[in-house]
């Protein structure tokens, strides 16, 4: 008994260990096949055969686990059993020899560059051709499917041996749904239900068998391709072979071959490189960048479509002004930042001074607290103070000109207008407050130990602001602001 | 019975410095939004409860600290904001002029 239980005791607890494991059973057959064979019966070749076809189905994990199991039987059992575990020192080298197997050709697999993802996806090929050379049907139905129909007619066009276009219409006939389900079922990769394909062949639990074995037998199935009345294995094998590398799988310079591969490839891969280059496309558009660079606090984001607003005849976006008006002030060297001379707002700068010099109620704190965005400078140190103004979807600009301590005039209010849409008045009006508000503010403190500005007209800086309204031509300035844009864009060194 | 009520009291003034969160207003056009928020959360949750709040698409709104551009991964602590700073919500502008 207990040598019965031996020797059949690793098959059928190998079952036993399988069917919880994966996620349906095994087929019957081979239940029937392994278990009703009484175990003296069998001759060394048939259950040397059958264990490899057996160690073909498991998994890397269930392999790794019999031989943990097996290993301590051999230590810890071995001693009691009649053939001093003999045959448990046979199983686990047979278990240890298929793991390096695996091992090998993983490497190997590596090597060649192989897509993993896609393989593991696909049923092992290899055992599925040795389970139609005997079981395949000597005939088929002949009925195509629409798709088997175009592969062939594809087919046709092209290729000049007709020997192949036979052969492929047998296996596109097995691939279509009016063949036979079960096979249809086994082969359409697409087909989401994998759980069939395990019954009868071996398991995706060992992924990576099929590329190994298949520049090793392709040559085989191929040439049996025709005898055997056609059977499915070749148009799996095709597929995965587009996956790969062509020349890599068949080095051979059978023509029927590469062009029936040529075909497959063109179909197969094309549509995705279209989908791929799509959504690099979309991602792209919405990739930020950040001037000038991440870490900078006063750095500012932008992303590819915001360059849309530089097209012709459509708005210019605050996020592009915002971009530019950074870029103006970014030094390009250390000498530069100690002698930058003027103070550059962004556009939100003019609303937030309109508010803060029109509040009536509470006007000191509002202020002290606008004064926050451009602390720590005194902008009338600076030669010049620019801001865009937006009113009305229009946009102007405003530069205010700081006298230096010889010149003899106060600072000079320049607003530049290329439609004299918005009111100078009122903005002069905002702009002298705001100066005037800036001005006391700074008079308050500590006396100011270097003035900007003469003192003669620093003491009445309010009533010596000197205004003037321009009425350029703001398109020749914008449409130049875009060309260096573009220009800084595209990496060009403006001179 | 008294010591220990104003022992307690004392206790609850002596509260850390920099407190976990903050209380921070969102001003746009005059009108502000109160929002108390962990020193350590990026501000875009803040910028979307603003929007959400509002019915405003959040891109189409800069939200700017001191005249910067916050972004949404930045977080309270990184912009030094301090208890009752104020975030300026914009509007973004188009404009140009048609020849």
């Amino acid at each position: 008994m207990e040598e019965e239980k031996e020797k059949k005791g690793p098959i059928v607890l190998d079952w036993g260990k399988l069917l919880p494991s994966r996620d349906e059973g095994p087929p019957p057959v081979l239940v029937v096949t392994t278990s009703g064979q009484e175990p003296s019966e069998m001759s060394v070749e048939q259950s040397e055969l059958s264990r490899r076809d057996e160690l073909a189905r498991i998994g890397d994990k269930e392999l790794n686990d019999k031989i943990g199991r097996h290993r301590h039987n051999v230590e810890f059992l071995s001693h009691r059993l009649p053939d001093k575990g003999e045959k448990f020192k046979a199983q686990l080298k047979c278990f240890e020899d298929e793991m390096e197997r695996r091992k090998r050709r993983r490497v190997q697999e590596d090597n060649d560059g192989c897509e993993k993802p896609t393989q593991s996806k696909n049923p092992s090929f290899i055992s599925a051709s040795d389970v139609f050379r005997l079981e395949a049907p000597s005939s088929r139905p002949p009925s195509l499917s629409s798709f088997a129909s175009s592969f062939c007619k594809k087919l046709e066009e092209n290729q000049t041996d007709c020997r192949t276009v036979n052969a492929f219409e047998n296996e596109v006939s097995t691939l279509s749904h009016g063949g036979q389900p079960e096979d249809v079922d086994k082969y359409s990769l697409s087909n989401g239900d994998r759980k069939r394909t395990k019954s009868g062949l071996s398991s995706r639990q060992s992924p990576f068998r099929c590329t190994g074995i298949l520049s090793v037998d392709v040559d085989n199935i191929l040439s049996n391709a025709d005898e055997k009345g056609g059977h499915s294995t070749c148009a799996p094998c095709r597929y995965e072979e587009n996956l790969r590398d062509v020349s890599q799988v068949l080095p051979s310079n059978d023509l029927r071959r590469r062009t029936g591969q040529t075909f497959v490839l063109v179909d197969e891969e094309e549509p995705r490189i279209i989908d791929m280059v799509e959504q690099a496309d979309e991602c792209l558009k919405e990739t930020k960048i950040y001037y000038p660079s991440r870490d900078d606090p006063e750095s500012v984001e932008i992303c590819y479509s915001d360059m849309e607003c530089l097209a012709p005849g459509t708005y210019l976006s605050s996020t592009i002004m915002n971009f530019y008006i950074r870029y103006l002030q970014q030094p390009t060297s250390p000498i530069e930042r100690a002698q930058c001379d003027y103070y550059f707002f962004n556009t939100y700068f003019y609303e937030k001074l309109k508010e803060a010099v029109l509040n009536k109620s509470g006007k000191g704190t509002l202020f002290v607290k606008f004064r926050r965005w451009w602390k720590g400078v005194n902008i009338f140190q600076k030669a010049y103070i620019l801001f865009p103004i937006h009113e009305n979807l229009h946009w102007s600009l405003v530069i205010i000109c700081i006298p230096d301590k010889e010149d003899e005039s106060g600072p000079i209010i320049l607003h530049l207008d290329s439609l004299g849409l918005h009111c100078s008045k009122s903005i002069f009006h905002n702009i002298k407050r705001f100066l005037r508000e800036e001005w006391n503010y700074l008079n308050q403190g500590e006396a100011l130990l270097d003035l900007p500005i003469a003192e003669r007209i620093w003491e009445n800086l309010p009533h010596s602001i000197v205004e003037k309204t321009i009425l350029v031509n703001l398109f020749l300035l914008v449409s130049n602001l875009t060309v260096r844009f573009w220009q800084c864009f595209l990496g060009w060194n403006y001179a | 019975m008294f010591e220990e009520k104003k022992g307690r009291y004392r206790r609850i003034e002596i509260s850390p410095k920099r407190a976990l969160s903050l209380f921070l207003s969102v001003s746009k056009d005059g009108s502000e939004v109160m929002f108390k928020i962990k020193r350590s959360t990026q501000l875009k949750k803040l910028m979307k409860a603003y929007c959400d709040r509002q019915s405003v698409e959040l891109n189409s709104i800069a939200f700017l600290f001191d005249g910067r551009r916050i972004r949404g991964e930045q977080t309270p602590d990184e912009l030094e904001m301090e208890d009752d700073d104020e975030i300026d919500a914009m509007l973004h502008q188009t404009g140009g002029s048609t020849v």
